[in-house]
């Protein structure tokens, strides 16, 4: 009857160690996903400010033959001082994705179980030490362990509860404060994706004027490069389909951490939320390796 | 409709207009307009652009602000989660250093025991 109670206190023990590890990997996970998405964040504020200075210069070329001296004057302070407050405002905003990066990597810290196989073998040592002074501790037993393994798992039991305990007591202190943080960041970055739309396109239809319509509009004979270019230009057009990812990224976070502070996550979440934000990624270096062609 | 779905509503507006007026019929149509018909279009292309600009700062302005309002409890959240951490630490040290010095202590009290039994 004893022997029965002990067995199951030990896979009590045993199934809530095995609960902590599985939620520990999921704060792990999600901790990765908002790494990731930081870093991919703050490369499309870098571009978002190159790309609004370099979009707003096009329209001045293009504008300033039919301005008087005094009326582009006038032009350039203005749109320049516009440009000063947008550097500001992208760059405050980075400073606050820096405060999000540092919540991720203190979430990582706090999930990484590691480092916890030390404080196991001490407490391995610990008993083996005694087993020298008694031979019922060297040949206990619990279940079918030897007392030394026991005691190596039992301390990393009690370090992985402290862990859990730990995070899912600051999910549940300020969830909402995170879940309207990811909201946020949704909104930052669906106004930059559609201002960084707005700026392709307009590229897109710099391109399609100079490389493509006039050549064949003109009389002579068209380069030998031509085609080449057309065909460059119709598939760069595809890309433009592929820039709501970068709104759909942050919201993909979102979900993901509602569904870790429902204790619903999955590895697909973790999937999809890398998949989007690596789609940003990619997606920019496809832009910009186009454009620069 | 609230403020900020009007000023959206508005910005997209001004980027299709200006998107219109950059694309390549409308760049040919305008090289074969009047003088002063292509002035009378750059200077509204200019203003729809400085008006995008403006509208694209006060929207960021109204996401800052809201991200500002947000930040303490970001910072408190890393705070209490790198304290957790600092605390966890502290715990290991000390199970780990206790169990190093019990563990010494019991091979003493073992070898002195063994000592003892040899005298005896």
């Amino acid at each position: 009857m004893k022997g029965n109670c002990f067995r199951l206190v030990l896979c009590l023990v045993a199934l809530s160690c095995g609960c902590s590890s599985v939620r520990i990997a999921h704060f792990q996970e999600f901790a990765k996903s908002g790494k990731a998405y930081t870093q991919a964040a703050s490369l499309l504020l870098d571009q978002a400010a190159i790309s609004a200075i370099e979009s707003d210069s096009r329209i001045l070329i293009q504008t300033r033959d039919k301005l008087t001296v005094a009326e582009r004057t006038e032009t350039i302070i203005e749109h320049n001082k516009l440009l000063k407050e947008r550097i500001v405002l992208l760059n405050d905003i980075r400073s606050h994705l820096r405060l999000m990066e540092q919540y991720f990597l203190a979430l990582e810290q706090l999930a990484a179980d590691d480092g916890d196989s030390g404080i196991g073998d001490a407490c391995a040592a610990l008993t083996e030490s005694m087993g020298q002074i008694s031979d019922r501790i060297r040949n206990a037993k619990v279940g079918s362990l030897p007392l030394p393994d026991f005691s190596k798992e039992a301390a990393k039991i009690f370090v992985k509860r402290y862990r859990r305990k730990a995070l899912d007591a600051e999910l549940a202190a300020r969830a909402s404060v995170i879940t309207k943080e990811l909201d946020l960041q949704q909104a930052v970055l669906k106004a930059i994706g559609k201002q960084m739309q707005f700026e392709f396109e307009m590229v897109l239809n710099q391109k399609e004027l100079d490389t493509v319509v006039r050549p064949y509009r003109q009389e002579e004979a068209l380069s030998s490069q031509w085609a080449a270019q057309r065909s460059a230009y119709l598939l760069m057009t595809q890309s433009l389909r592929d820039l709501d990812a970068a709104a759909g990224s942050a919201g993909q976070l979102q979900q993901s951490f509602i569904a870790l502070v429902e204790n619903r996550y999955t590895p697909a979440d973790m999937e999809i939320t890398l998949q989007e934000i690596t789609s940003v990624s990619e997606l920019l270096k496809k832009i910009y390796s186009q454009e620069s062609q | 409709m609230n403020p900020s779905e009007s000023y959206e509503l508005l910005l997209d507006q001004i980027r299709k207009t200006l998107l219109a007026m950059s694309e390549p019929q409308w760049i040919l149509a305008m090289e074969e307009a009047t003088p002063q018909e292509q002035t009378k279009e750059a200077k509204l292309k200019l203003k729809l652009q400085k008006a995008k600009l403006k509208l694209e700062n006060a929207q960021l302005q109204n996401i800052l602000n809201a991200l500002i309002a947000n930040q303490q409890g970001i910072i408190d959240s890393t705070a209490a989660m790198q304290q957790a951490l600092a605390n966890l630490q502290i715990i290991k040290t000390v199970l780990s250093a206790g169990a190093v010095l019990v563990a010494t202590a019991v091979k003493i009290v073992g070898r002195l025991t063994k000592v003892k039994i040899g005298l005896v």
